[in-house]
This record gives C-alpha cells, sequence and structure tokens, in this order.
C-alpha cells in the first residue's frame, strides 16, 4: 500500500515540475501599434456603436455585442454580452482592428488585439467619448459639429434650468421598485441638469436600491420609469402610491433607454427631462422633433 | 486490510477502465480543439502544431494561430483540470461525509471561494492576492460547514445539506452585498468574473489553477484507501488505526485547494462535482482508489464537453457555461439514477 501512495507522490512532484517548468506563450499585455485608420470595427460597448452610426461610419462595424444595437448595423454579427460571456473566438475571428469594450478589456487585449476601454460616466464623458471615438476612427473632423452642438443644447437647457427656484423631487425607476440611481452615475446628472432633484441624489453608490416606505414618505412629484419596467396604470395602483403627488397630478413619464444611455441620444433625455419637471419655462417653444 | 469486491476491482480491470477513461480525454481534446465558432479544419490544425515544433512555411492567417494556440488550447487544458478538480473533490466529499449529496458546490466550498475571491475586486486591492484569499474562503467554508455538520462524529445527510445551504447562501449573500458596495469601475470587473466560464482562460491563469489542482487532487488521490476504510465505519477504521477526524480535516485541506484552482478564476461552475463521481460510481464501483481518478477523468471529460457546447452552440456568441452543466447534467443524472437505483454505492 505504501508503493501506491509514494508513487502517486512521485507522479505528482513530476507533473508539477512539468506545469511549473512549461514556459506559456507570451500573451501578456501585448502592445498593438495603434493604427492610423482601423477599417475593421468590433464594438462592444452599444454607446459606441451608437455613436458610430451616428459619425455615418457604420459600414466599419464587423461585430456588436448581443442585444439591441442601431438600425444601421442590424445582421452584424452579435458575439457575446458587453458584460459576461464573450465569445473570444469569434471576436478574434472577426479579424478587427479595434474593439471598443467597457472595462479593461483583459481577456482581448492578452490576445494581442488592439483594444479601447471605455469607462464613460458622464455627461462630459459622453463628449469626450465621441471625440475620442471619432479620433480612434481617424475621421476627427467629423465630432466637431456633433460636440458643437451638444454643448450648444447642454448650455440651453442650463440657461432655461438654472434660475428656476422651485425643483421638482424626481424618482427614477430602473426596472423594478426601488431600483434607481445614485449620485455618480449619468442618469442622477441629468435628472440635476434638468432643473429637478434627484430623489436618490444623497445615495453615493451608482445603482441604490430605495425602500418602498422611503419612497412614500419623500412624496416624489415626478417618477420616471425606464421604458421595460412596470406599467403607469401599475404603478399607480401600488398600495401606499395613490397619495404621492407625482401619482396624483399624473406625473409618470416614460423613459426609452436611450435617454439615460452614455451616448449622444442621452440629450434628448436631458430635453425631455426638463420639459416634463419646468413645462412652463418652455410654453412658448415647439416640442422636439424627436419626440 | 479491507478488499471491497467490484466488478472493476476484482478481475483486476481498473486500469483498463482508467485507460479508456484517459483515451476518451485525450481523444475528446483533439476534438475539440478542432471545434468552435471558426471552422479551422484538423489537417491546418496539424499543420501549425507540427510548424511549431519542424517550422514548416506558414501559409494561414495568424489570428488562426492565436486562436488555436492562445484561445483553444489554455481553454481546453484548464476544461479539463477545472472539471477534473471539481470531480475527484466531489467524490472526496462524498467519501469523507459518507454522504451522497456532498460536493464543493452544495457545501458552500464554492461560494465561500467566490466570496472571497470578490471581497478582493470590491476592496480595490492587489488582484494577486485573489486566488489567496479565495482559499482561504473555501478552507473556512469547508472546516465551518463540517463542525456544523458533525452530530457525534457522524455527518448525516439531514445536518450537512442543511449547514452547507445555510453556508452557501449565506456567502451569496456577501457575494451580492460586495457588488452592492462596489465601485462601479470594481463592478463591471465582477460582472466580467463572476458569470465566469471558461472563456477568460489564457496561459497565465493556467499557471496558477494548475499547480493547485494538482496539488490538492494529488493529495486527495492518496488518500483513496483511507476512504476506503471511512467506508467501512468509524469503528471499523479506528480498529485499523485511522484518525478519523484528522482524515476527514486533511482530505478537507486538499479537496479546499483544488476547488480554489477550479473557482478561483472562473466562478461557480455547479453539478460537475455532484454528479460525476455518481456515475463513475457505477461504472467503477466504490473503490476510491479508482473512483478518484475515475472521477477526476469523468469531470474532464465532462466539463470539456459542456465548454465545448458552450462556445458554439449559439455562435458567434456564447452561452455561460453553468447553464449547460445544468441543463445537461441534471436530467442525466436522473435518467442514470433511476435506471440502477439500487447500484448507487451507500
Amino acid at each position: 500500500m505504501m508503493k501506491w501512495r509514494s508513487s502517486t507522490y512521485a507522479a505528482i512532484a513530476t507533473l508539477s515540475l512539468f506545469v511549473l517548468g512549461m514556459k506559456p506563450p507570451a500573451d501578456g499585455d501585448t502592445a498593438v501599434g495603434k493604427q492610423t485608420r482601423p477599417e475593421r470595427i468590433v464594438s462592444l460597448c452599444l454607446p459606441v456603436t451608437e455613436i458610430i452610426c451616428q459619425l455615418e461610419m457604420q459600414d466599419r462595424i464587423v461585430g456588436i455585442c448581443d442585444g439591441g444595437c442601431p438600425e444601421k448595423v442590424k445582421g452584424r454579427p452579435k458575439v457575446g454580452k458587453a458584460f459576461g460571456t464573450l465569445n473570444v473566438e469569434s471576436v478574434i475571428a472577426l479579424k478587427p482592428d479595434l474593439v471598443f469594450c467597457w472595462g479593461e478589456g483583459k481577456v482581448l487585449r492578452e490576445k494581442g488585439l488592439n483594444v479601447c476601454s471605455i469607462h464613460t460616466r458622464d455627461l462630459d464623458g459622453v463628449i469626450s467619448l465621441v471625440v475620442e471615438v471619432a479620433g480612434l476612427l481617424g475621421e476627427k473632423k467629423l465630432a466637431e459639429p456633433v460636440t458643437a452642438s451638444m454643448r450648444e443644447r447642454i448650455a440651453g437647457i442650463r440657461e432655461k434650468t438654472q434660475s428656476v427656484k422651485e425643483k421638482p423631487l424626481v424618482y427614477f425607476e430602473a426596472g423594478s421598485l426601488g431600483k434607481t440611481r445614485g449620485a455618480g452615475s449619468l442618469t442622477h446628472e441629468l435628472v440635476e441638469k434638468a432643473g429637478g432633484m434627484n430623489l436618490a441624489g444623497k445615495e453615493n453608490i451608482s445603482f441604490p436600491l430605495l425602500s418602498n416606505e422611503f419612497i412614500i414618505v419623500s412624496n416624489p412629484d415626478i417618477i420616471l420609469v425606464e421604458d421595460y419596467g412596470e406599467s403607469n396604470e401599475k404603478i399607480a395602483a401600488r398600495s401606499g402610491w395613490g397619495n404621492v403627488k407625482a401619482v396624483r397630478n399624473n406625473k409618470i413619464f416614460r423613459c426609452p433607454t436611450s435617454y439615460t444611455n452614455y451616448a449622444p441620444g442621452c440629450l434628448d433625455g436631458l430635453e425631455q427631462f426638463s420639459r416634463w419637471f419646468h413645462p412652463d419655462l418652455f410654453k412658448k417653444e415647439p416640442l422636439p422633433k424627436n419626440d | 486490510m479491507i478488499e471491497i469486491d467490484t466488478a472493476v476491482s476484482r478481475t483486476g480491470g481498473w486500469y483498463v477502465f482508467l485507460g479508456i477513461l484517459l483515451a476518451v480525454l485525450l481523444a475528446s481534446m483533439l476534438l475539440a480543439l478542432a471545434i468552435g465558432s471558426t471552422a479551422i479544419g484538423p489537417v491546418l490544425i496539424l499543420k501549425m502544431i507540427s510548424s511549431e515544433i519542424a517550422g514548416i512555411d506558414k501559409t494561414w492567417d495568424s489570428c488562426l494561430e492565436t486562436i488555436i494556440f492562445n484561445v483553444r488550447m489554455p481553454r481546453i487544458l484548464l476544461a479539463v483540470f477545472v472539471g477534473g478538480a471539481l470531480g475527484i473533490a466531489g467524490c472526496a466529499m462524498q467519501g469523507i461525509f459518507r454522504n451522497p449529496m456532498a460536493s464543493p458546490y452544495v457545501t458552500g466550498i464554492s461560494s465561500g471561494a467566490v466570496f472571497g475571491a470578490s471581497l478582493i475586486i470590491a476592496l480595490d486591492l492587489s488582484r494577486a492576492l485573489m486566488t489567496p484569499a479565495a482559499f482561504i474562503f473555501a478552507l473556512s467554508t469547508s472546516f465551518l460547514v463540517y463542525y456544523l455538520a458533525k452530530v457525534k462524529g457522524k455527518v448525516p445527510v439531514g445536518t450537512l445539506l442543511l449547514s452547507g445551504i445555510a453556508v452557501s447562501l449565506f456567502f451569496s449573500a456577501l457575494i451580492t452585498f460586495t457588488q452592492y458596495i462596489a465601485g462601479e469601475r470594481q463592478l463591471q470587473e465582477m460582472m466580467f468574473w463572476l458569470m465566469g466560464g471558461l472563456w477568460t482562460s489564457n496561459w497565465g491563469k493556467m499557471a496558477v489553477s494548475v499547480p493547485l489542482i494538482i496539488l490538492g487532487g494529488g493529495g486527495i488521490l492518496c488518500y483513496g484507501r483511507d476512504l476506503n476504510i471511512l467506508l467501512s465505519g468509524e469503528e471499523q477504521a479506528c480498529s485499523l488505526g485511522v484518525n478519523v477526524d484528522n482524515v476527514r480535516k486533511i482530505i478537507l485541506i486538499f479537496v479546499s485547494i483544488a476547488t480554489t484552482g477550479a473557482v478561483a478564476f472562473f466562478g461557480i461552475i455547479g453539478f460537475v462535482g455532484l454528479i460525476i463521481p455518481h456515475i463513475m460510481r457505477i461504472f467503477a464501483g466504490p473503490d476510491h482508489r479508482v473512483l478518484l481518478p475515475a472521477s477526476f477523468l469523468g469531470g474532464a471529460i465532462f466539463l470539456l464537453w459542456m465548454d465545448t457546447l458552450a462556445r458554439t452552440i449559439i455562435r458567434p456568441s456564447e452561452l455561460p457555461v453553468g447553464i449547460i452543466t445544468a441543463m445537461v447534467g441534471v436530467p442525466f443524472f436522473i435518467f442514470l439514477l433511476r435506471k440502477r437505483k439500487k447500484e448507487i454505492g451507500f
């Protein structure tokens, strides 16, 4: 019996030596020289896909992430989740010269791909994202009109809302009861810039969960609901919500996800929010055409 | 010395059985190398491999070479080792607890290890600490569950399951809590990592994971005889000079090492450690000297094929492998259970 055990020990020792001595091929953070004009782009980042489409360079996108995508790139190969399981092999097989992804993208970098990490988290970040994407695609000039109009639209809203004294209390519901966006999120920034007060503005985490009781007691003036969430009728019928100001005054509004996404489309959100929050300020103006 | 009478050990055919498993595993590895979302012919793969050795002129696209050598190869090897580690760890746990429901997943060791690693991300500490933290929590979880479940030196099915589930749920809650407190950047990293699966495989992870698995798995293998004696009951074991409590603890340490190697980089992959030992017991009988290596090989073959499915079934995208191990493994397990109810040990 001892023989069996010692031979096993010997086998382990040999195997460990083999493994430890194995020279892994150099696949660390290989720095790939950035090409001046990438022609094959994989975007695992919906906002980047949208920006590229807006800049009319969608022909260069060869792969996108699972889930929804702009009409212009429908049918392009989907190679995995933006956050989660990704088919690395499919990405490599598309032979991209540039890959956009959320986070570090280490899995892709170590395979020798040219990766651009996206960390956008606020409105300024969206503007610089447009500049960065256009620059990386070798069309820096295309960004200028887009960012100029973005700045103009932001300034326009600021001008209108900076003097308002009464800011409505806004509860943003992301999907289900209590799920909302706190300080440090883009949604929070949009709500505040549109002249509202975010109910979760004091929460220091980006995606806090508010209690039912807290929402009812806080009595928000306006409820914004992400489009895929519960219907207005169901929200109004929640027990204890009948007396909430937003429900009483029928101020429950539906937001498409593009309103709070990290793409220029979030300015539609900003403008729409301020119209909902302060309808008096916009009395003389027609509704935006995208509405 | 207790001789366990099984078809395999009686005929001395255990090495034939293990040999067949090994052959199936090697064949599966070669096949899996040729299967993927990108079509690469087996002849071309052979050419690439021989060009690495002999230096033939390369006439193919270099991206195909990246796919074979840096995507599929580490992934296949890791599937083999991770599946093997979960299989052998499950088998050892079922042996020390004399309990058919034991496995790293059910007893919460996996959740403990995953919590340890996600804590490091949430606190934004050096990522080099992820494996040690995973190991510390895996080890303490295994001992915690052991002491919670132990009643007068025995570990009944009921208490083991209950304490395992309690501890596992506790750690799942803690994992969710670390996600809640993590900053946006850490949260992104955690999401990538927790959803796990073998798609993040690379040679660097292999260099850490595989030695751990070999150490843990090898350690477990050395205790095949003691596990056999434990099967015959406490008193019998004591009269044969085996310190039951000590043996259990040592094996738990090795189980924790192997489990850490399996889950520290890839998140929780359930069902392998539970199902594979049972399936192997049907073929190999209860002798742990055969059953342990058979569970390693069986787990390796199983996870390799499940992962190959995961990366091809909805190509060019990919499914998390845990979904497939559960969807394929559980019905297969129930089928075997119903068909050969009486022949499963315990």
